[in-house]
């Protein structure tokens, strides 16, 4: 509660100096969503509340302003039903720096990887989850580099690391721009972009090294583009119970995105290639990818499908099993799993919406599939 | 005979007065009952400080996935007042538009904004929705006069929708959510935006008890009710 506190009390600091300038108009704006899940009852790390009707929020305030022509302020504060506050976004925007129309951005900010935009955002996002390679927790275990493979309870602890991690966000500068047809975007965060966590309670990940970031991308027309995104960066926190140095233990991915959209259509596709490099040992490495497609059938109703998966590589380990022997497992060093989505979508007004989506969950595993396909009921509201 | 050349010499500069006072008259009666039927006319005072413009310029420029391409960074050109600003009857029960031909209206897509920002057109109009930027527009309204959704097209590309019921009609893109524009469906044709000095000219209107309104910006700011009589030119001023 304290830290929320401070967190509250800097941002309202940070506005109240922002709005100072004699430029600077502050925007508050937001998205408030309300959800009920119904998940099924098996032991799993999709399962909510053990297969109980869950309600479930989501709060999400922007605060923006011009702070003068060329610099602008941007925020982003989330709070869900967990009472946890976050602040995602908190940057500075400098534009186009001596009319060379490179754009600088400093602070908490948008990581460029890949291409989920405003899809991060209930209103902008028909699902109800972010595509599965931002949300599917691994058996890496944060802040460490133990496996939790053969634990049926790390695994679906919700305990490890994701590929992506959330809504991408970290602390870090970028720089962006477009030349031509190609439009890129730099950036140097801290850490990798798996361990951003968001969800920690300073806001920050706890791994300290440079982490960077490209994405580039070719859009020849307003319908098409087609990107390849880059990072690079240590995943491991410097507090490690081993003492290793974190930057002998860097994430390393890439990923291609596409996306095509007219009319009525719009589809986005994203793969990505992740190898979690380690000192002594061998490379956990996963492929994910993800392909959606929105269509609006009549003014208000839109349709959505959408399929992510992640496949990972096979590991021999050496496992101490409970009678207290030591084996060797070999094997995937995590569970794959494929989701498959479908949502409705209904427009009760320009910033008023409900949706019904339905998530089928396979996996692929030492245990089995089990029971976890959810039902969503969601309402957004933007104001 | 002093007295008698005095009386007449009053009595010319009286006819002469009367003369000059009376065709004076004459030419301001022809000038302004010259048409067929009355007219309204005016003047609208607006307030010189545009708000709407301001916000419409900070948060298009406040795009926070901003696309790199040209022309989102431009300043948009301010909305004339004519862009703003509509003045019309509310009803006119002596008035059939089935005899109109069919007509056309524009409403503008350009430095992500409608232009202009109120449109007046009669019942049976079909509005085109250019898009002019290089970007995609999705132009939609959820009011109940009028529902449509024209998807997302690209620059150059023109769209169309045919407003067959009077009302009022909120105009929205999709996926730049502060573009914003009202299309003002009449079932009257006597309507007028005013210049830039805010003079306005309804011409041809029917003898008849009328509610006048004016719209400006986002909403209908003022309403008064005039009678006009034949021939008549009926000053009616608004200050906003």
């Amino acid at each position: 509660m304290n830290q929320q506190l401070k967190i509250c009390l800097t941002l309202f600091i940070l506005l109240h100096l922002v709005s100072q300038f004699s430029y600077a108009q502050i925007f508050v704006s937001g998205q408030a969503s309300a959800s009920y899940l119904q998940s099924g009852e098996a032991l799993s790390r999709y399962t909510v509340n053990e297969g109980r009707g869950t309600f479930a929020w989501r709060l999400d305030v922007f605060a923006d302003a011009i702070i003068s022509e060329n610099l602008k302020f941007y925020s982003n504060i989330r709070i869900t039903e967990e009472q946890r506050l976050n602040i995602d976004l908190l940057k500075l925007r400098v534009t186009d720096i001596a009319g060379l129309g490179l754009n600088a951005n400093i602070g908490k900010i948008f990581i460029p990887f890949g291409s989920l935009g405003e899809r991060r955002y209930p209103k902008q996002n028909p699902f109800f989850h972010l595509p599965l390679m931002n949300e599917h927790i691994t058996t890496l275990a944060l802040s460490d580099y133990s496996l939790h493979t053969l634990d049926p309870m790390q695994v679906i602890s919700g305990n490890g690391f994701r590929l992506l991690d959330y809504g991408l966000y970290d602390a870090g500068i970028s720089l962006d721009g477009s030349v031509g047809k190609i439009e890129y975007a730099l950036a140097l965060i801290n850490g990798a972009v798996s361990a951003t966590s968001s969800y920690t309670a300073s806001g920050l990940n706890n791994n300290q090294g440079f982490g960077s970031v490209a994405h580039i991308a070719y859009v020849p027309s307003e319908e098409f583009s087609l990107g390849g995104s880059f990072g690079y960066g240590p995943f491991i926190s410097e507090n490690n119970p081993q003492g290793e140095d974190p930057n002998h233990y860097p994430q390393r991915i890439t990923g291609i995105d596409i996306s095509y959209s007219l009319g009525y259509f719009s589809f986005f596709g994203e793969a990505i290639y992740n190898n979690w490099m380690f000192d002594d040992e061998p490379d956990l490495n996963a492929f994910a990818y993800s392909a959606e497609i929105h269509y609006t059938i009549i003014p208000r109703i839109l349709c959505a499908v959408r399929v992510g998966g992640i496949r990972f590589n096979e590991i021999t380990a050496d496992v101490y099993s409970q009678d207290g022997t030591y084996g060797t497992y070999t094997g995937t060093w995590d569970d794959i799993v494929v989701r498959y989505e479908t949502a409705l979508q209904y427009r009760i007004e320009k910033d008023a919406l409900i949706k019904l989506v339905y998530e089928i969950y396979s996996t692929y595993g030492n245990f089995g599939d089990p029971s976890d396909n959810l039902l969503v009921l969601q309402t957004v509201f933007g104001f | 005979m002093v007295n008698t050349s005095f009386r007449i010499t009053n009595s010319l500069k009286k006819i002469v007065y009367y003369s000059i006072f009376f065709c004076s008259f004459q030419v301001t009666f022809s000038q302004d009952t010259g048409k067929s039927s009355a007219e309204i006319r005016g003047t609208i005072t607006v307030p010189k400080n545009n708000e709407v413009i301001e916000d419409l310029y900070h948060k298009r420029a406040l795009n926070r996935y901003a696309k790199h391409h040209g022309g989102v960074n431009k300043t948009p050109k301010p909305y004339s007042l004519s862009e703003q600003c509509v003045i019309y009857i509310e009803s006119a029960p002596q008035y059939s538009s089935s005899s109109e031909r069919q007509r056309r209206a524009e409403l503008d897509q350009s430095d992500l904004m409608f232009r202009p920002l109120v449109l007046p057109v009669l019942v049976g109009t079909t509005v085109d929705f250019p898009n002019r930027d290089e970007l995609y527009h999705n132009v939609f309204s959820y009011s109940s006069v009028k529902e449509f959704d024209l998807g997302r097209y690209p620059k150059n590309q023109v769209k169309s929708v045919t407003f067959d019921k009077a009302g009022t009609v909120q105009v929205f893109c999709d996926i730049h959510t502060y573009m914003f524009a009202t299309i003002l469906v009449l079932d009257n044709p006597w309507f007028t935006t005013p210049s830039e000095d805010g003079s306005y000219v309804l011409s041809n209107v029917p003898p008849g008890t009328y509610q006048i309104s004016v719209w400006y910006l986002r909403k209908k700011v003022d309403t008064k009710t005039v009678t006009v009589k034949e021939n008549q030119a009926l000053v009616v001023n608004f200050e906003l």
